[in-house]
């Protein structure tokens, strides 16, 4: 009987108690707010190396050698910005943490557009595509694929 | 009989030392948790403000990529660079700069590094933020 009116240390395991609520509201506040980082900094390096990869189509855009008569090979994609070794990439700057590389494959001819004039008869639109890999900071990489032709012979 | 009574229902209150233990650690436990929710607060905004930047910087570079070529945002003269703007408390600046993407010693295409910077909220002796993107614009005959 005596030990059961002994409430001695009620108010520690009371203390503690709510103390222990407290800490764990901390821990997911905290979560939440490391989640939302990681949200903010993923967006940031992904638009880094998706920029990085509209600006490869610059590049392809002023090298005709990846889509003329250099390339009509369908079995062989045309690497860039070195076709021996498809792991080169181009720097966007001297300084730049951004760099792309990517390739350009023949896929077939075809006629020319509706709309293009009969002068245009003995021509023949080349299809292409190009595949563009934009790295940036932290491994982050984006692809961006995109179909083209040339009018040619 | 009254001394059974008074065994029965203890009406004891706490001990002075018991509250004081118990407060005590209480204070310290509430502390850190104060000081988390401080700093969490703090990352919070942080985070909202480098989307809000990089959101930015995105809308610009959007624009001045489907500006014209020879367009005055894209002057590549050094006495006008780097182009300002600003938004809000954010301010945008972009460095264009001439390039000859196929080496044939002719430039053909504008780099385009564009920065948002801002002061972060509250914080006025922090370091100022800022997000870059670069972009490469070719020139179309």
């Amino acid at each position: 009987m005596q030990s059961l009116n002994n409430q001695n240390g009620i108010a520690i395991i009371t203390v503690l108690m709510v103390l222990a609520l407290i800490t764990l509201a901390g821990v997911m506040v905290s979560k939440t707010t490391n989640t939302e980082l990681q949200i903010a900094t993923s967006d940031q390096l992904h638009k880094i190396s998706f920029y990085a990869a509209e600006a490869a189509q610059a590049y392809v855009i002023r090298n005709a050698n990846l889509y003329n008569s250099a390339n009509i090979d369908k079995t062989d994609p045309v690497n860039f910005p070195d076709d021996s070794n498809p792991l080169v990439t181009f720097s966007l700057d001297a300084d730049s943490i951004e760099s792309f590389n990517g390739e350009v494959v023949y896929e077939n001819p075809m006629g020319v557009p509706r709309g293009s004039g009969f002068q245009a008869g003995k021509f023949k639109a080349h299809i292409y595509q190009m595949t563009c890999l934009g790295h940036g900071p932290r491994n982050a990489d984006t692809t961006i694929e995109v179909g083209f032709y040339r009018i040619g012979f | 009989m009254i001394k059974q009574h008074q065994s029965n229902l203890n009406d004891n209150g706490f001990t002075l030392i018991e509250m004081l233990i118990a407060i005590s650690i209480f204070a310290i436990g509430f502390l850190a948790v104060a000081s988390l929710q401080v700093s969490a607060g703090k990352n919070n905004r942080t985070a909202s403000e480098t989307t809000a930047a990089i959101n930015i910087a995105s809308d610009r570079m959007e624009r001045l990529m489907n500006a014209s070529f020879t367009d005055a945002l894209l002057n590549p003269d050094p006495t006008v660079n780097p182009h300002p703007d600003n938004q809000g408390k954010y301010s945008i600046q972009w460095v264009v700069t001439n390039t000859d993407l196929n080496a044939d010693g002719e430039d053909d295409a504008k780099i385009i590094n564009l920065t948002v910077s801002w002061k972060p909220y509250l914080n006025s002796g922090a370091a100022q933020r800022n997000v870059n993107i670069d972009f490469i614009k070719p020139k179309i005959e």
